[in-house]
C-alpha cells in the first residue's frame, strides 16, 4: 500500500485557526514559513504525494531551530516558546503518515490555543478559545471516526463540553492555586498603556480624549448615587511650574490623620493596570486603603507599581472643607520669566478687587466673556511664552490649557494655587450598577488656598464649556468631530448601541472579578466561607475536593449510564440472568433454552424444583403474555421470586 | 486489541456465554491508548503553564480539556455499554481459508456508536476487522474475517468488539465468547478425479435407496395424484377398476458416486483434503454420492443438506483430539 500523505483540508484549516492571532506576534519569516509549509502539504495532500523523507524533515527541523535561535537570541522566554511551538506545527503535516501523527497534531493545536492566553484573557480570547478546543476536538474525532455525519460529531463535542464544563468550573475553583507562579516568571510589563503622566503639558490630556480605554470602575456602597458634578477623581496634584510644564512638588505623607467627616460615600475601585502608583479617590479621599499612603496633598499612592487589576475600598469626604494647608509659600511661586502680560493682568485684578474670592470671580468671568473655546485639538502655542500665547492669543484649548493658566493667574495674584489632574464624570452602568471612568474622562482643574475655606476646588473649563462637566468629555468630542450617531434619525440606534456596550461592560467586568482575578487569597476566604480549612492532614483542601469532585461526578455519570442501558433492557430477560448467576454451580452446558434449563435443574435438583417450576412458569407465561395489567402482576412475581431465590449448593 | 496477558487468562477461565450477550460492565474493560497517556502529558503541561503564569484562563482551559478527557471515559464506555449480540453465524470455513462470521448487534441504548469488531490473532491486514456505525436503536448485521483455522471443531472464535470513539483516548473492549462451536472442513485438493462407481459394496444402497425420482427405469404404480402428467397414467391398469394409477419412474439407479477413504492416499490430512475436494466436486456436477469414512457409511443422495453431513463429518474426523495432528 502506498503511503500518502495523511494530512487533510480539516487539519490545515485547524492549524490556519489556531495560529492566526500569533501572526503578528512571531517574527515574520515564522509566519510565512508556516503559510509555505502549510500550502505545501496541501498541494502535496491533493495530489495524493508521500510524506516528506524523515531527513529531509530532521534538516528542516535543523534549519527552523537555528533560525529560532537567531531570531530570539537565546532568551526562552514566551515570544521564544510561541515561535517554536509554531515551527513544530509547520513542519508537522509534511510528515504526517499516520493517524497518530495527526493525534500528535492535534495535541499541539491545543497547546498553542493556550499560548494566545498568555497574552490576552479577554472575554473574546476566551470566546476564541472555546472555538479553537471545539474545531480541535472535530478534527481529534474525526480522525477516530473518519466515516461519520460532522454534524453528529459536533453533537458529541458539544454534548461533551457540557458535560466537562461543570467538572471544570469544581476544578477551577478548588484546584490549589499558588501565588507568584513556580519559578517566580510574572506577567510581562503591561506596556503602551495610554493614561495619565505624572507632568502636564499643553496636550496631555487631549491625546487622551478620543480614548475609549477603561481606566477605573467605581461600586459605591449603600447604592449612593452621586451626582455628576462632583465626581471628580484625584490623581495627582501639581504644583511646581517651569513656564510650560506642570510637575509634581513635594508632598509629605500624612500619619494619623482621621478627620470627622460628616457624610462620607464609602466605595470600591477596581482599577486597570496603569502602570504607575498612583490611585483614584473621589475628591477628597480622608481614608487610604491598607497599605496605600494618603499624601498631604490628598492623593493616594500605591507602595508599587500597579501593573495588574486591583481593587481597594475607600472612603471620601465630598462636602468638607480640606483645610490640611502643606507648604503655601511653594504654591504661589512661579518661574522667573515669562508670561508678563499675565502677571500684569492679575496685578490688576489684585488692585481692583479686594479678597481672594473676588479674584476668583474676575479670572473666572474673564474666560467665561473672553471670546475662549475650548477644543479637543487647540492650536500649537508658542514655545517661547505659551502662557501668554494662549490667554491673548489663541484662546483655544482643552481643560489643561485652563487650568494651567488658571493656576498661573492666581498666583501671579498671590493667591496659593496648584494644578489637579484625574478624571471627571464616568458612566453609570445600571446593568451591573457600577460607575465606568474611561481615559477619555482624564480631566485638570485648579485648587486654590482660600483661608477659611480651605483648599477650593475651582474648574476653569467649567466656566468655558459647562457641557464638559454636564455631559462628559464624550459629548464635546461627538460634537466636535461629529459622530455618526448625532444625527437625530441614530437615536434608536444610539440607544440600543448604549445598551450593548453597557451590558458587554457588565460582563467583562464580571469576568474580570470572577474568573480572572480568581486568586490564591479569593480561594482561601471561599474555603473559609464554606468553613473549611486549607489542608488536612497536610493534603490541600482543594486537591482533596477536586478529587473527590472528579471521583463524585465519575460515579453519578457511571450510574446514570447504566440505569439507561438497564431500562431499555427486557426486564424478562434481565431476571432471567439475575437467575442464571444463581444457579452458577449447575451451568447450563449444552446451552438450553431457558425453560429447557430451568426443567432439567428440577429434574436434578429434586429439593429446589417447587421453586425453580414456579419461575419457570411465570417466565413462560411472561414469554407469552401481551402487556397489559396481568403482565405487569406477573413481572413483579417472577422478579421477587428470582430475587429471593438462594444460590445453588455445590455439587 | 489484544488483552494484558492476566486478562487473557481470566477470559480464557470464564464460561462462554449464550446469545443474546447484552455488553454491561463486567463485559467492558477501557484503558487509556497511547494517545491517552499523551494526552495526560498535554494536561500536565498546561497545567504546569497555567500556574506559572498564573493564567486563570488557562486554568480554564486545562480544566475544559481534562473534564472533555474524563467525560470521554464514559463516552468511549456507552459506545459499548447496552449493545446487544443477538447472533453469531459462522459461514462455511475450509482450513487454510478465512473465517468468516456474521454478527448481528443491536443498540439498546440511545447513542450513536462508532465500533470496530474483529476476530483474534493475525496482521490487521489477516483480519482487518469491520468498522461499523449504529444508529440508536437500530440493528445491523456485519461480517467479520478471521485468520484461517485448522480443520476440526472448534468454539466459535471470540469476538472483539472495541471503540476509541470518540476521543480517541481511551478504548474499550469486549470479548464476546458464545457457546456455539464451529466447524471447519478440510482444505479442498487441488484436482482430483471422481471415481464413479457401479456397486458401492453394500447391497441394500445398490437396490436404489438412493435413487432419485426420473424418467429412466419403470418403478412401480401408485395412485393418481392431481398434477401427474397424462401420458404417465397406466390406462391399461387403471381400466382394472382399481381407480386412476400412476406409472413411476426412477433415474439414475446406479449412477451414483461413492467417496471412501481407502480411495485416497496420504496423510489423514491430506486424505481428508481429497475427500473434501471429491464432495465439492460431486455435489457441483449435481451427482448424487455416499461417504465412507472410518467405519462410517452415509446414504447416497445429493443437496446442501446432504453435502454438509459429510463435510461436518470430514471436519469432525478424529477431531476431538484437537483437530490437526
Amino acid at each position: 500500500m502506498k503511503k500518502i500523505l495523511q494530512v487533510d483540508e480539516q487539519i490545515l484549516l485547524l492549524l490556519a485557526v489556531v495560529f492566526a492571532p500569533h501572526v503578528v506576534r512571531v517574527p515574520a519569516w515564522i509566519s510565512v514559513f508556516c503559510a509555505f509549509s502549510w500550502a505545501g502539504s496541501l498541494i502535496m495532500h491533493r495530489r495524493h504525494a508521500r510524506p516528506l523523507p524523515r531527513t529531509v524533515v530532521i534538516m528542516l527541523a535543523i534549519g527552523c531551530t537555528l533560525g529560532a535561535m537567531f531570531s530570539f537570541a537565546g532568551s526562552l522566554g514566551r515570544e521564544a516558546g510561541v515561535g517554536l511551538l509554531s515551527l513544530m506545527l509547520a513542519l508537522k503535516p509534511l510528515e504526517t503518515r499516520t493517524d497518530r501523527d495527526r493525534m500528535v497534531t492535534v495535541f499541539l493545536a491545543y497547546f498553542l490555543i493556550l499560548t494566545h492566553l498568555l497574552y490576552s484573557q479577554s472575554l473574546f480570547i476566551a470566546g476564541y478559545m472555546l472555538v479553537g478546543v471545539v474545531l480541535t476536538a472535530m478534527v481529534q474525532i474525526r480522525i477516530n471516526d473518519p466515516t461519520g455525519r460532522v454534524g453528529r460529531h459536533c453533537r458529541k463535542i458539544c454534548t461533551l463540553l457540557a458535560q466537562a464544563a461543570p467538572l471544570a468550573l469544581v476544578l477551577f475553583v478548588f484546584f490549589p492555586r499558588i501565588s507568584g507562579g513556580l519559578w517566580g516568571l510574572s506577567d510581562p510589563k503591561t506596556t503602551g498603556v495610554s493614561g495619565l503622566s505624572n507632568s502636564l503639558s499643553p496636550g496631555g490630556i487631549s491625546s487622551l480624549a478620543l480614548s475609549r480605554a477603561i481606566a477605573f470602575r467605581v461600586s459605591f456602597e449603600e447604592d449612593r448615587i452621586v451626582p455628576r458634578q462632583s465626581l471628580y477623581w484625584r490623581v495627582l496634584v501639581l504644583s511646581r511650574f517651569d513656564g510650560r510644564q506642570w510637575m509634581q512638588g513635594e508632598a509629605a505623607d500624612m500619619t494619623e490623620w482621621d478627620p470627622e467627616v460628616a457624610n462620607p460615600v464609602r466605595y470600591t475601585v477596581t482599577a486597570e493596570p496603569s502602570n504607575q502608583p498612583w490611585m483614584y479617590g473621589l475628591d477628597f479621599p480622608v481614608k487610604a486603603p491598607p497599605a496605600a499612603i494618603l499624601g498631604q496633598n490628598l492623593t493616594v499612592r500605591a507602595p508599587a507599581r500597579i501593573d495588574k487589576r486591583v481593587r481597594y475600598p475607600l472612603v471620601s469626604c465630598l462636602d468638607g472643607k480640606n483645610r490640611v494647608v502643606g507648604n503655601l509659600k511653594d504654591m504661589v511661586a512661579l518661574p522667573p520669566v515669562g508670561g508678563e502680560e499675565a502677571r500684569e493682568l492679575a496685578k490688576t485684578w489684585r488692585n481692583a478687587h479686594d479678597g481672594d474670592r473676588a479674584i476668583v470671580t474676575a479670572a473666572l468671568s474673564y474666560f467665561r466673556d473672553g471670546d475662549f473655546h475650548y477644543s479637543l485639538n487647540p492650536p500649537l502655542l508658542k514655545m517661547n511664552d505659551p502662557v501668554d500665547d494662549f490667554l491673548f492669543n489663541v484662546r483655544k484649548g482643552y481643560c489643561e490649557h485652563y487650568a494651567s493658566a488658571f493656576t498661573f493667574l492666581m498666583r501671579a495674584a498671590g493667591i496659593p494655587a496648584r494644578v489637579v489632574v484625574g478624571y471627571q464624570g464616568g458612566e453609570m452602568n445600571p446593568v451591573g450598577e457600577y460607575l465606568i471612568v474611561r481615559q477619555s474622562d482624564a480631566h485638570a482643574w485648579s485648587e486654590v488656598w482660600l483661608g477659611d475655606e480651605g483648599w477650593t476646588r475651582i474648574d476653569p473649563t467649567a466656566a468655558v464649556s459647562p457641557l464638559r462637566i454636564d455631559q462628559g468629555a464624550g459629548a464635546v468630542a461627538a460634537r466636535e468631530v461629529g459622530g455618526i450617531f448625532e444625527a437625530p434619525a441614530m437615536g434608536a440606534v444610539r440607544w440600543v448601541w448604549n445598551h450593548v456596550r453597557l451590558n458587554w461592560d457588565a460582563l467583562n467586568t464580571f469576568w474580570n472579578e470572577w474568573v480572572l482575578d480568581y486568586s490564591a487569597r479569593r480561594q482561601d476566604r471561599l474555603l473559609a466561607f464554606f468553613g473549611l480549612a486549607r489542608t488536612w492532614k497536610g493534603i490541600s483542601t482543594g486537591i482533596l475536593l477536586s478529587l473527590a469532585a472528579v471521583l463524585g461526578f465519575g460515579a453519578a455519570f457511571f450510574l446514570f449510564q447504566a440505569r439507561t442501558i438497564r431500562t431499555r433492557q427486557d426486564p424478562v430477560t434481565l431476571g432471567y440472568q439475575r437467575f442464571v448467576q444463581q444457579t452458577r454451580s449447575w451451568p447450563n452446558e449444552e446451552g438450553l433454552p431457558p425453560a429447557s434449563y430451568m426443567s432439567l435443574l428440577m429434574d436434578k435438583i429434586p429439593e429446589r424444583s417447587e421453586e425453580i417450576g414456579t419461575i419457570r412458569d411465570l417466565y413462560v407465561s411472561l414469554r407469552y403474555r401481551p402487556s397489559g395489567p396481568e403482565y405487569d402482576r406477573d413481572l413483579r412475581a417472577f422478579r421477587e421470586r428470582v430475587r429471593t431465590f438462594k444460590r445453588l449448593k455445590k455439587r | 486489541m489484544k488483552s494484558p496477558p492476566f486478562l487473557r487468562r481470566f477470559f480464557a477461565k470464564r464460561a462462554r456465554a449464550q446469545l443474546p450477550v447484552v455488553l454491561d460492565r463486567k463485559r467492558i474493560f477501557i484503558l487509556p491508548t497511547k494517545s491517552g497517556l499523551v494526552f495526560a502529558l498535554l494536561l500536565l503541561a498546561l497545567l504546569i503553564g497555567s500556574i506559572n503564569y498564573t493564567n486563570n484562563l488557562g486554568f480554564l482551559l486545562t480544566f475544559l480539556l481534562a473534564g472533555m478527557g474524563f467525560v470521554s471515559i464514559f463516552h468511549t464506555y456507552g459506545n459499548l455499554a447496552g449493545l446487544e449480540i443477538s447472533g453469531i453465524w459462522p459461514e462455511e470455513a475450509f482450513a487454510g481459508n478465512q473465517v468468516a462470521l456474521t454478527v448481528q448487534c443491536r443498540s439498546l441504548s440511545r447513542v450513536y456508536r462508532a465500533l470496530h469488531l474483529s476476530l483474534p490473532g493475525g496482521s490487521p491486514d489477516a483480519s482487518p476487522g469491520f468498522r461499523m456505525h449504529l444508529l440508536p436503536g437500530s440493528s445491523q448485521r456485519v461480517r467479520i474475517l478471521g485468520p484461517g483455522m485448522p480443520r476440526g471443531i472448534h468454539p466459535l472464535p471470540v469476538v472483539t468488539i472495541q471503540t476509541i470513539y470518540p476521543m480517541g483516548l481511551f478504548r474499550a473492549w469486549a470479548h464476546v465468547a458464545v457457546h456455539d462451536d464451529m466447524a471447519v472442513f478440510p482444505r479442498p485438493a487441488d484436482a482430483v478425479s471422481l471415481i464413479c462407481r457401479e456397486k458401492s459394496g453394500d447391497s441394500s444402497r445398490d437396490e436404489g435407496r438412493g435413487r432419485q425420482p426420473g424418467s429412466d427405469d419403470f418403478k412401480e404404480l401408485r395412485g393418481y395424484v392431481p398434477g401427474d402428467p397424462l401420458q404417465r397414467i397406466a390406462w391399461k391398469a387403471s381400466s382394472r377398476g382399481t381407480g386412476l394409477l400412476t406409472k413411476e419412474f426412477v433415474t439414475g439407479t446406479r449412477r451414483h458416486l461413492g467417496i471412501r477413504w481407502e480411495d485416497v492416499t496420504g496423510s489423514d490430512e491430506e486424505r481428508l483434503s481429497r475427500l473434501c475436494a471429491m464432495v465439492l466436486a460431486a455435489e457441483k456436477r449435481g451427482v448424487p454420492y455416499w461417504l465412507e469414512l472410518g467405519g462410517y457409511v452415509s446414504p447416497v443422495d445429493k443437496g446442501p443438506s446432504h453435502r454438509h453431513r459429510c463435510l461436518m463429518r470430514l471436519a469432525a474426523y478424529e477431531a476431538h483430539a484437537g483437530g490437526e495432528k
